[in-house]
């Protein structure tokens, strides 16, 4: 048995250390341990300010999946104070996530995770007048994928960005990382297991075709956040209103925040966000996802095959609350809810719908710190976000000093994330869990499928005939993780251009309203209040809960994806989806393990989100009645 | 009982400067109040670029508040240069090192908390109280001048102003920190010219000694001989 | 290392294309036409600088921000103009061989290297709230610092503190220059900071191979010169007193300017005014939210952003000098005719 140590994990957001037991004959991973190795303390910091300006606070949890813990945090605040945003405001917050979206993914695959995947030391190898070819054929053979997405506007007349298949333009990258090479000056490409066999299991002109397009999307992508710029003024980190947005509209002034012309640059940005993702994206995730399944690599799923939840995204309408339900009625994305055993097949699969009231239910989502650097009066229970005790409580690793870790203790306290559990089971989120529970609600009859859904059942199934596999074998793996993840990068795409539409028709209908003030004023508040926001962050299920007392944050507390996929283990011996994936996952060269490396990268893990829990004594125990309508029948 | 005596006190040049002191301090105030909060709206419905000709705007405004804000910097140092030449005008910090500025201290006190009656005790040219105060008023004005063109100067970084004063609003915990230290302390000049009107006008009722009228015509009424004459004599 | 005008050759650039793309860029750097001699000698003998782009308590906005650069391009900067040897974002490695490779490029560079830190390294817990390789980041950090040439302290975090150091600061988060005290500091401030200006400041560096001329506070003095306030294009409705009293009001679809609900314009130093984000796209005035003075010190604890002046921690109060001042003002005069009336009534009766 050998014990193997990757830290820094990098390629991700914040800092991450994996250790695993490998066993060296069969190359089998016997145990796995995923390690949250900073902290920041955001919502102790949270503690004692203006609602209103929590959301700024809460965005430099992160600045790769930016503007989406703004949102969870606006939500909440307006959950709280029973705010109900203009029609604009709740359209264009939804143009601005799903940009988030697309983004995200694209970046996390070309540049986060396709190192995992291709070579730049292979693309050397390829044949430029040959990746020209291939890129044509690929073209052929996948572009059918683009078809599964409805285009509302249709005001395209044929698309600006579209991948070059010519010797030229592929020998030039070639040479770019050629003479790179030769500088001796490998910069990002520097010290990686270059030899690893994994490498070999593509064609060299797909790796040049990958490598290439890596560095144009690199050029691309910054274009792809264009609508966050519009309408927040910035990017990383738009800002965002509580009770609605700040770019007013109006056809009227000059001077206007938004008026036709920064409408048609939301819309021509949109149009690139759907260009780069079908002909660049999903032509390049199928092909080597393809090559991949057929060279046996169907592994990797851990937990996704067990257990996944999402909690539900894309309003179509403004609602009144989150946990009085109303949300839950109005979203289009139905990936509320938990499903167990997919890998078994979707009909044997067990769904469980997440609504409004199971968000303020103690006993439906709790953390546990049992091995996590924190302290509880007794760790062997959860407690529900409202309820929450930590203090922080550094032990150390298992061999080493407490400043020079060697290995971490697995038995005691080993990291900084904690464990959130939905009724005391582990659960993975994220694009693959969202797809899992929409593809089960839909199939097994649970919900009325909105357009989204439909289209995530056709994507599922265009690629399901592409693989020649049932969705309940490809979609439960490292491979399926990573196209999740693509094929939700077009579903936001595809909403952003449906939302952008009825933005345009709203206000043609004379409607310019984007923020809703009357409850601006701290004097128009109730005394306390409680209050949940929710969303689907790029990397799963994302929860903000706050109490709010004379105006000011009594207690602030967040549930982040990475905290559900990268927590430690809880005191029932249940493991998240990260050290789930590792102990998944074969490995080839115990000292390289590219695989568990190749695993951890499919869920875009980011570590600030994860590790920025702080939850100093919340004395009052909250427990919340409120009335929930389920719709997803 | 020695005959009541005219002493001549303000020289013409302190009471020229504290009047001016006094109008600048005051447009200072209110316009500075405004720029801060600005209560009512410029004139609306015109291009913001023409405004200027349209009455009232903050432009306007904070033209005047920098203008008095020379002025109070003038006055200020025209202020200190005639300390230098005039003894009179010197009379400025509080002589802790003599036994006559606790008698004093001590006098004040309890004349204001009701025990000891006005017109007992010593009588002085300016009481200890007053020694005390006057000089943290010549600060909080140094204050307002530093911190008034650090701000102003810093909207053309290289300009003298802010080379001279810029680090400033490093030092104070940064230009918006800065803002709240303004006004503050303008508050506190405020809440000095109160209560500074207030004891003028107390001494003045009580001890009908011209002390209203000296900031004009320099000379006050004494019935004793004042303990700190020698600080004003030459 | 080969030159800049050796790596345009190598891409088939002619010289003359070459010298047109030395002027733009003495342009770009608002350097006199006097300079272009010198930016074109330093575009033929200045070798490839390695980077070494180390993270600590951060949320990864700086490099985010970094990549959406488009003048100059972030590939082009990666690839061309310097060597990035490290980076937890960007470097295909990981684990023991990255930081093998780490300490290689100190060694083989020694004096020669850029450090670029995002974010800041915690004290509390001997530094072990910020673990990179098993080791406290703050190791690390003065690890890479000692042979640097320079030191870029990105954004607000490496620049000020930011979020984690908001008060209580539960890490006991600090600027980077409170640990490295012995190499010139960069300030790039913002949360995070405007792309171009990440990649202008690295572009200088790479042209002139020296430190840009900073300000007092140690920023840039081209990119942090001028206040927002002073450089916004709603100026003019703050100067006529035209202002925005409630968000999407008349005054906000009229674009007025945001000084009433808080725009932090007026105190805070950064390009946003002129450079604006995404090559003059937008920025938050454009999109009617006021600033909120990223880029400064301690900007967290000058919260709450809606209000132009903070306040004193009152309990259930909320005290602006302003309100306060008015009371005690207030409270000063009635106070004096109260005293007044007692001090009449107790001279009185004879001498």
């Amino acid at each position: 048995m050998a014990r193997v140590v990757v830290d820094p994990v990098t390629r991700i957001e914040g800092h991450l250390r994996i250790e695993i037991v490998v066993d060296e004959k069969t190359g089998k991973v016997r145990d796995a341990v995923s390690s949250g190795t900073m902290w920041r303390g955001i919502e102790l910091i949270l503690r004692g300010r203006d609602p209103r300006d929590a959301w700024a606070f809460a965005q430099r949890i992160c600045g790769v999946c930016t503007s989406i813990h703004a949102l969870a945090s606006v939500r909440c605040i307006e959950d709280a104070l029973e705010i109900q945003i203009p029609k604009n405001a709740n359209y264009i917050r939804n143009i601005m996530y799903g940009s988030l979206q697309v983004h995200d993914h694209l970046v996390h695959f070309y540049h986060l995770h396709a190192l995992d995947w291709v070579s730049p030391v292979e693309a050397l190898k390829a044949d430029p007048v040959q990746t020209a070819v291939l890129q044509n054929q690929l073209l052929e053979k996948y572009g059918a994928i683009a078809e599964v997405m409805p285009d509302f506007l249709a005001h395209r007349a044929y698309p600006k960005k579209f991948p070059k298949a010519t010797p030229g333009y592929y020998r030039t990258f070639q040479e770019k990382i050629k003479k790179i090479v030769e500088s001796g000056q490998l910069g990002i490409f520097a010290a990686h297991w270059w030899d690893h066999p994994d490498y070999k299991l593509l064609p060299p002109e797909v790796h040049l075709m990958a490598v290439a397009h890596y560095l144009n999307m690199l050029d691309v992508q910054r274009e792809l956040f264009i609508p966050q710029v519009v309408f927040g003024g910035k990017n990383p980190h738009p800002h965002y209103l509580v009770g609605g947005m700040t770019c007013s509209i109006s056809m009227n002034d000059m001077n206007a925040p938004i008026n036709t012309e920064r409408l048609a640059v939301v819309e021509d940005a949109i149009y690139t966000q759907i260009e780069a993702v079908n002909l660049f994206y999903l032509i390049d995730l199928l092909a080597i996802g393809h090559i991949y399944v057929q060279k046996g690599q169907v592994y990797g799923g851990g937990l996704a095959k067990k257990r996944v939840i999402g909690y539900g995204e894309f309003p179509d309408e403004p609602y009144k609350g989150i946990k009085t339900g109303e949300y839950h009625n109005r979203i289009l994305y139905h990936c509320n809810g938990v499903v167990e055993n997919f890998a078994e097949g979707v009909d044997k699969a067990k769904y469980y719908p997440m609504v409004g009231k199971d968000f303020a239910d103690p006993n439906v989502i709790q953390e546990y710190v049992a091995h996590s650097w924190y302290k509880y009066p007794d760790e062997t229970k959860g407690l529900h976000p409202w309820d929450g005790i930590t203090e922080p409580n550094y032990t150390g690793p298992k061999e080493g000093t407490k400043t020079q870790w060697k290995y971490l203790n697995e038995q005691g306290k080993y990291s900084w994330i904690k464990s959130p559990r939905w009724r005391g089971k582990p659960c993975e989120v994220g694009p693959l869990a969202r797809y899992i529970v929409v593809y089960t609600a839909t199939k097994q009859g649970h919900i009325k499928p909105s357009w989204m859904d439909e289209m995530v059942i056709k994507q599922i199934d265009t690629v399901s005939k592409v693989l020649d596999l049932p969705p309940h074998v490809w979609l439960p793996t490292t491979v399926g993780r990573t196209a999740a993840r693509g094929l939700e990068a077009q579903l936001g795409a595809a909403a952003n251009l449906y939302f952008l539409k009825k933005l345009y028709d709203n206000i043609k209908a004379g409607d310019t309203a984007v923020a809703n003030t009357e409850k601006w004023d701290p004097s128009t508040w109730p005394k306390e209040a409680k209050g949940v926001g929710i969303t689907d962050a790029p990397r799963g299920a994302l929860g903000h809960w706050v109490i709010i007392k004379d105006g000011k944050i009594a207690n602030y507390q967040c549930v982040v994806p990475t905290t559900w996929n990268g927590g430690a283990r809880d005191p029932m011996g249940g493991q998240g989806a990260f050290e789930e994936c590792m102990k998944d996952t074969p490995v080839k060269v115990v000292d390289k393990p590219l695989e568990v490396l190749r695993g951890i990268h499919s869920f875009d893990p980011c570590l600030a989100c994860s590790t920025h829990l702080y939850d100093t004594e919340g004395k009052e125990i909250v427990s919340i009645k409120v009335q929930g309508t389920n719709t997803c029948y | 009982m020695i005959e009541a005596k005219k002493i001549y006190i303000f020289s013409p040049g302190l009471r020229v400067w504290h009047w001016i002191n006094f109008l600048t301090i005051m447009v200072l105030f209110f316009t500075g109040l405004y720029i801060g909060n600005p209560f009512f709206l410029g004139p609306v419905g015109v291009e913001a670029t023409y405004a200027y000709r349209e009455g009232i705007t903050m432009d306007f405004i904070r033209k005047v508040h920098f203008i008095a804000g020379y002025v109070l910097l003038a006055s200020f140092l025209f202020r200190v240069i005639i300390a230098v030449f005039n003894k009179r005008d010197r009379l400025v910090f509080p002589a802790v090192w003599r036994k006559d500025y606790w008698t004093s201290l001590k006098e004040i006190t309890l004349k204001y908390t009701f025990i000891m009656k006005d017109k007992e005790g010593y009588e002085y040219i300016r009481n200890a109280l007053a020694r005390t105060f006057y000089p943290l008023v010549y600060l909080m004005i140094l204050f307002m001048i530093a911190t008034g063109f650090a701000m102003y100067g810093m909207s053309k970084p290289s300009s003298f102003w802010s080379f001279l004063l810029g680090w400033l609003l490093g030092f104070l915990g940064g230009e918006f920190s800065v803002h709240a230290w303004h006004h503050w302390v303008a508050w506190l000049i405020i809440i000095f010219a109160v209560l500074h009107v207030y004891f003028v006008i107390r001494e003045e009722a009580i001890k009908k000694n011209g002390e209203l009228s000296s900031m004009f015509s320099g000379y006050k009424v004494f019935e004793k001989e004042p303990v700190d004459i020698k600080d004003i004599e030459e | 290392m080969e030159t800049f005008w050796e790596t345009f050759k190598r891409h088939g650039v002619s010289r003359r294309d070459f010298l047109k793309f030395a002027t733009t860029i003495t342009g770009m750097m608002g350097l006199s036409p006097s300079m272009i001699p010198h930016v074109v000698r330093a575009l033929e003998t200045k070798p490839r600088v390695p980077v070494l782009w180390i993270h600590g308590l951060e949320c990864t906005c700086c490099s985010e921000s970094f990549i959406r650069s488009a003048t100059p391009l972030a590939s082009d900067v990666v690839l061309s103009m310097i060597s990035l040897e490290y980076d937890d974002t960007l470097s295909a490695a990981a684990g023991e061989a990255l930081e093998k490779h780490r300490e290689e490029i100190i060694k083989r560079y020694w004096g020669n290297y850029i450090l670029a830190v995002e974010g800041n390294p915690p004290l509390g817990e001997d530094g072990m709230y910020c673990v990179v390789g098993g080791r406290a980041f703050l190791e690390n950090l003065k690890e890479s610092a000692k042979g640097a040439k320079a030191v870029i302290a990105w954004g607000s975090c490496a620049s000020w503190g930011c979020v984690q150091a908001a008060k209580p600061n539960p890490t006991t988060a600090v600027p980077i220059h409170k640990v490295i005290t012995d190499k010139p500091i960069i300030k790039v401030p913002g949360c995070p900071p405007i792309a171009e200006v990440m990649t202008g400041v690295i572009m200088y560096l790479v042209l002139f191979d020296a430190i840009p001329p900073l300000d007092s506070q140690g920023r840039p003095k081209q990119f942090y010169g001028n206040r927002i306030h002073d450089t916004c294009y709603r100026r003019a409705f703050f100067n006529a007193g035209q202002f925005v009293e409630r968000f999407d009001d008349d005054g906000a679809k009229k674009g007025w300017c945001l000084y009433k609900v808080g725009c932090r314009g007026p105190t805070t130093y950064n390009s946003c005014g002129n450079i604006r984000w995404y090559n003059g796209l937008s920025y938050p005035i454009q999109a009617g939210h006021g600033c909120i003075g990223c880029a400064e010190e301690d900007f967290w604890d000058k919260a709450p952003f809606y209000q132009r002046l903070t306040t004193i921690p009152l309990p259930n109060v909320e005290a602006s000098p302003d309100k306060v001042g008015a009371v005690a003002v207030a409270a000063a005069a009635a106070g004096a005719v109260a005293h007044g009336v007692i001090s009449k009534i107790r001279n009185k009766g004879g001498k």
